[in-house]
């Protein structure tokens, strides 16, 4: 029996910036909260097709690939995308002088 | 130190030029993200979690403070001000953004820097003894080997693609300070019953999902084959390694799979008939040994009173002068580490700030030499004993100071989860976790001696398997799962580490080591460092508490 489609959200790279980046229907966002919910897996074949092949979205961003969420909260289910969701390391990754210097 | 002439200076530049033309098409279209992605790697340029990535390539670790001067710059002004240093002795900036790496590869090539073979299926950086040059044990200066095969290696036209990453390493010393055995080739400069110097080769080490101990290739090679005998043993890798599994297209599956001496054979066979114009003749030889001519010494007595005063008067300089103050061959210098593993801190990590004052205290007082380590540390190889404490002070105002090289927070870790797109599990901030248990000095100076390295996934860049705990993390079932392996070696007694058992959840890896020190710190007899005291009880004494305690 086919494991049951999960819904997910689009996610890639920004080309020029790097950093993760989430469809959110129109645009893409810096924050996963405003992904476009993918709810069915007949939707999700299509949105990752246009995403692979279009060179618009070829002109802005890298690697595009789904990520499953949680739909209460639109957080991912996978430590790692979770981690990249929040966009930044787990642990205090600025040294502690340069966190007040910042500040 | 080698310094680049005119065609490297120009071969730099141009390389830059055109990784500027290829970001260039990439932005307009008229190269896909498929064509400008071997492009990108090329120039050390990845995609990973949170941003690109950018490893430059340091030569055999070193460096002079100019260039570490830039690395600060380019963390400051392209980065989040910090960059973390390999267990490969390059660097990575983990926030580049891609509009900015044509100017960071540009400030690069001012200092006689880049980032060119940092990534992709060709020759990487060769590394090397980070004493080179200062070491009393060693025969003669491994780094002029390293630019050797730094020179030939650079846009071979052979081996630009071959079936994956290559890595050299080299020493010139008995006891291995560069882990050449776990490397693709290691070449040891030996001296044969005659007394002359050459090389013991080594192949087929490396580490990954199937580690192996690297065997020896060629007993005793004259200097003047060495070249062509890296393309010949090269050669027969490319021919014969296999590229249907990228798994396995490594040369130690090759050595592995042929046997040594059938891969020999080959090697020796394919040597006697290769073109050995590429071999260095006597005069290219000293023109590049004439840039590793040692530096000017003063004369001065070995013994220090004003080193031995301050030891006195201050204890924790003595602490670190003990742990991190190594023997020079010039009498009145010492060799002195400076750890980049500060309590909390991440391994291998340095701001802006902190490579500034590196690079000032270089210049200062290291003849303006320093050295990226294997372990993620920065070597000042030639310092004056009467300096040492001043250095200690300049080292202490950016918290440089921790006196563990060699010790249980002397962790060596790779990025793991919290930034690689390979990695399974976080490394990072276990290695935290277990340097805050273990962080009074005084167990550390208890405990001695203990190596633990940490990789957050089964391609090893931390190089658990020869630590002497070695951690890995895994994913089951979208938990992380912590394996511990014991009794692994990085140095001429090298040895793969072996599995103790079960993994260990996230939160209870802490504990787990905690349990195997003590164990250690029960059993050992007088003397006896934690590697030393596995070797003799063996596995099951420490299996038995641990898994009693889990």
């Amino acid at each position: 029996m086919a494991k049951a489609f999960i819904p997910s959200v689009l996610t890639a790279n920004h080309l020029l910036e790097g950093d993760a980046v989430w469809w959110t229907g129109k645009e893409w966002s810096r924050n996963i909260e405003k992904a476009e919910v993918i709810a069915t897996a007949e939707d999700a074949t299509t949105i990752l097709e246009m995403a692979s092949t279009s060179a618009v979205f070829e002109a802005e961003v890298v690697g595009p690939y789904l990520v499953e969420i949680d739909t209460a909260t639109i957080a991912p289910i996978v430590r790692r995308e979770a981690i990249r969701a929040d966009r930044a390391p787990t642990f205090a990754y600025i040294p502690e002088h340069d966190q007040r210097q910042a500040a | 130190m080698y310094r680049y002439d005119e065609f490297d200076a120009a071969f730099v530049r141009e390389r830059a030029d055109q990784f500027r033309d290829q970001v260039q098409r990439r932005l307009t279209g008229a190269l896909t993200e498929e064509e400008f992605r071997p492009l990108r790697l090329m120039n050390g340029l990845y995609l990973q979690l949170h941003a690109y990535m950018l490893r430059l390539a340091i030569p055999y670790g070193a460096m002079r403070g100019e260039q570490m001067r830039t690395l600060a710059m380019i963390a400051e002004k392209y980065d989040r001000g910090y960059g973390h240093f390999t267990t490969r002795q390059n660097i990575q900036f983990n926030w580049p953004k891609l509009k900015d790496v044509p100017d960071i590869l540009d400030d690069l090539a001012a200092v006689e820097m880049h980032a060119i073979q940092s990534s992709g299926n060709c020759i990487r950086n060769t590394t090397s003894d980070p004493f080179a040059g200062a070491a009393p044990d060693e025969i003669e200066d491994p780094r002029i080997m390293g630019e050797m095969i730094r020179q030939w290696s650079s846009l071979h036209p052979e081996f630009t693609f071959l079936g994956r990453k290559f890595k050299i390493a080299v020493s010139a010393t008995e006891e291995d300070r560069a882990a050449i055995k776990v490397h693709d080739i290691g070449v040891q400069i030996i001296r044969n019953e005659a007394g002359e110097a050459g090389y013991k080769i080594l192949v087929g080490g490396g580490l990954g999902r199937t580690p192996m101990i690297g065997k020896v290739l060629r007993e005793f090679l004259p200097k003047a084959d060495l070249l062509p005998y890296l393309e010949a043993a090269l050669r027969v890798y490319n021919l014969y390694g296999r590229r249907d599994n990228k798994y396995k297209a490594r040369i130690k599956i090759l050595v592995h799979e042929l046997g040594i001496e059938n891969y020999a054979a080959r090697v020796e066979e394919e040597f006697a008939a290769i073109d050995k114009s590429p071999a260095l003749d006597a005069e290219e030889y000293v023109r590049i040994a004439a840039y590793f001519t040692p530096p000017t010494y003063e004369a001065l007595a070995d013994d220090n009173v004003l080193l031995e005063r301050m030891k006195q008067e201050d204890p924790a300089f003595a602490a670190w002068v003990a742990r991190n103050v190594h023997p020079h061959r010039e009498p009145g210098y010492a060799i002195a580490t400076i750890s980049l593993k500060p309590i909390g801190g991440a391994p291998g990590d340095a701001t802006s700030e902190q490579m500034r004052l590196m690079a000032a205290v270089a210049e200062a007082h290291s003849m303006d030499e320093l050295r990226v380590t294997h372990e993620q540390n920065i070597v000042l190889p030639h310092v004056r004993k009467d300096a040492l404490y001043t250095v200690w002070t300049k080292l202490k105002s950016q918290g440089l100071d921790a006196p563990n090289k060699g010790l249980v927070t002397d962790i060596i870790a790779c990025p793991g989860l919290d930034y690689c797109n390979l990695a399974t599990a976080r490394s990072i901030p276990v290695a935290q976790n277990i340097a805050e248990r273990f962080a009074d000095p005084a167990l550390q100076e208890k405990i001695g001696p203990l190596s633990i390295k940490i990789s957050g996934c089964i391609n090893a860049c931390g190089h658990h398997h020869i630590g002497h705990i070695g951690i890995l993390g895994l994913d089951k079932a979208g938990v992380e799962s912590y394996q511990i392996t014991l009794g692994g070696d990085s140095t001429e007694t090298a040895a793969i580490g072996e599995r103790v058992g079960p993994g260990f959840a996230y939160e209870d890896v802490v504990g787990a080591i905690e349990t195997l020190i003590d164990t250690y710190l029960e059993r050992r007899e007088v003397g006896e460092t934690f590697l030393q005291t596995y070797r003799r009880i063996g596995m099951s004494a420490f299996k038995e508490t641990l898994y009693a305690a889990a």
